[in-house]
């Protein structure tokens, strides 16, 4: 039997595209984890990653190759949030660096394939891109329609002025 | 001409004559005692250059080097291309058409003041914040304003209080006893007994959290060294008035909502940081602040509350007047430095509270209304009737 290192894994993305991987990269996806536990031998069956498209797994497979080495995340959940940061890793942040459609299908791939740390890094990603702008910059920014009246929306910025301006 | 070239033109004539002098000594001339003199003057001459020099610091103007060659066109077009590869087209089109678990996740990373400039956003964000707001703000605090949190309680509403004891917190021998907490502060609003539960430690959380608010109005004072305006003893100036009343409502709406009650504590922080790092020219001197705490750029950057959970000193003293304001380092009430085990403790939340309110219940009769009062008077009266 080869070394665990050496195992690789057949994917099928969701436009039936095949992309063969090393074990320990897909491994950081719980999903595929789980399936490979319960399917026995690997290599072999092809792993359906069904709702994610070519593109979007090569990408994803980018950074599980990164973080290959990466240790286990802990499992307790309050030191875990306490632990949050809004800053995020070099490399990630070169990674995140593109247009946003992809920057969605990122989050939504690392939702669904359960890959903690890339979700919250694409999460942060996304929340930088809110954090200290206005309204207007936001809308521009995500290209959002604004459905309030000018005078909804004044009454809102006055009720929380003391709030906002910081 | 500018000045410093007419510095170093001083400096070249000055060692031009000290050489000719030179020789001029050597060769024992008639003049050589005036010559001795002209070598004096240029000792004086040559000090001056030196501090002139000191006035124009050294700026570096050269104009950056625009990158141009066959490499680097190489690797722009790579990373074009690469860009290309990695374009997709997504159902999602913004950050408002993710699932909401995940919009929800993306929002606990933000600051309160964020998520209130959210609310601005449209019509749909604004109901899903207002639907989420407990979630959102408990986990914005649980990493964000976890110490302050714990050092800036919630008074509870009296709504939420048993009906007996609101009846003992709202006799009258209670409310007469709490005169000394309600001195008419100048900067907090006296706390309202019919909306609020009077039990000793609400009425020191209200009353913390309203100076959080006062303090963190006059921090444009402190920072431009300009005085805070003094209220004289018996007048109740009307700026006065509305400052103290905004501060109050915003408590009792942060009492409800559980998003205004980050702000307050994301403000707090905001005053604490401003302080800790506030420098201050006194005359020519730039006075540096103690940096408590240990308190980094990071620490600043990653605007939580993280560094106040090392050693600094502990705040006991509640700043009862606008006087304290100077001197105030970092107000983070309600904790107490372990030595032995090197950490902060708290309170357990929720507990001072009970104990308090079952104090009061336990001590405290209620008061009896006038018919009550009349029956059993009645009652009494009847009685030592019957005795007698």
């Amino acid at each position: 039997m080869a070394s665990e290192a050496e195992q690789t894994v057949k994917l099928v993305s969701s436009d039936n595209v095949e992309i063969v991987t090393e074990r320990k990269v897909a491994e950081r996806s719980m999903l595929i984890k789980n399936m490979i536990e319960d399917l026995g031998a690997p290599g072999e069956e092809p792993i359906p990653i069904m709702n994610v498209s070519e593109a979007v797994l090569r990408k994803v497979l980018e950074w599980c190759t990164h973080h290959k080495n990466d240790p286990a995340p802990s499992q307790d959940d309050d030191a875990d949030s306490r632990k949050k940061t809004t800053d995020i890793e070099d490399w990630d942040q070169k990674f995140m660096q593109v247009d946003q459609e992809m920057l969605f299908e990122i989050i939504l791939a690392a939702n669904y394939m359960d890959i903690k740390a890339l979700l919250d890094v694409g999460c942060k990603t996304v929340a930088n891109m809110i954090k200290g702008k206005s309204p207007e910059e936001i809308r521009k920014t995500f290209n959002i329609q604004n459905d309030f009246t000018p005078e909804e929306e004044d009454q809102i910025r006055r009720e929380n002025e003391w709030a906002e301006d910081r | 001409m500018s000045t410093s070239d007419m510095a170093v033109d001083v400096a070249t004539s000055v060692s031009n004559s000290t050489q000719s002098s030179d020789v001029e000594m050597k060769a024992v001339s008639p003049k050589a005692e005036s010559e001795a003199y002209t070598l004096i003057g240029p000792r004086k001459a040559a000090k001056k250059p030196v501090a002139v020099d000191d006035d124009e610091p050294l700026v570096d103007t050269t104009e950056s080097i625009p990158l141009k060659s066959k490499k680097t066109e190489r690797m722009q077009k790579r990373q074009q291309k690469k860009l290309k590869k990695t374009t997709v087209t997504s159902e999602t089109k913004s950050f408002l058409e993710l699932p909401p678990e995940l919009l929800q996740e993306v929002l606990s990373y933000l600051r309160p003041s964020d998520i209130f400039r959210l609310l601005r956003l449209n019509k749909s964000t604004r109901d899903f914040i207002m639907d989420n707001e407990d979630l959102i703000a408990k986990d914005i605090i649980l990493h964000r304003y976890h110490t302050l949190a714990r050092s800036f309680h919630l008074p509870v509403p009296l709504a939420q209080v048993d009906p007996t004891a609101q009846a003992a917190l709202l006799s009258k021998n209670w409310q007469d006893r709490l005169q000394i907490h309600k001195k008419p502060y100048q900067h907090v609003r006296v706390i309202d007994p019919a909306k609020v539960c009077t039990c000793m430690s609400c009425m020191l959380s209200w009353n913390n959290l309203n100076v959080v608010l006062d303090l963190a109005f006059f921090q444009r004072h402190l920072n431009n060294r300009d005085p805070i305006p003094m209220i004289p003893r018996g007048t109740y100036p009307e700026w006065n008035r509305k400052l103290v009343e905004r501060n109050a409502s915003i408590v009792e709406k942060a009492m409800r909502s559980p998003l205004h009650y980050a702000a307050i504590l994301q403000i707090h922080l905001t005053t604490l940081v401003g302080t800790l790092t506030r420098q201050v020219r006194v005359g020519k001197k730039t006075c540096h602040p103690r940096r408590l705490f240990h308190l980094s750029t990071a620490d600043i950057e990653s605007g939580t509350d993280r560094f106040l959970e090392r050693s600094g000193p502990p705040s006991y003293e509640f700043p009862f007047h606008r006087d304290n304001y100077y001197s105030l380092e970092a107000y983070v009430p309600n904790r107490k430095w372990d030595r032995e085990d090197q950490v902060w403790l708290y309170a357990s939340p929720g507990k001072p509270h009970d104990n308090d309110l079952s104090w009061v219940v336990a001590r405290f009769q209620p008061d009896l209304s006038p018919e009550q009062g009349l029956g059993q008077f009645v009652a009494e009266f009847a009685e030592q009737l019957r005795a007698s």
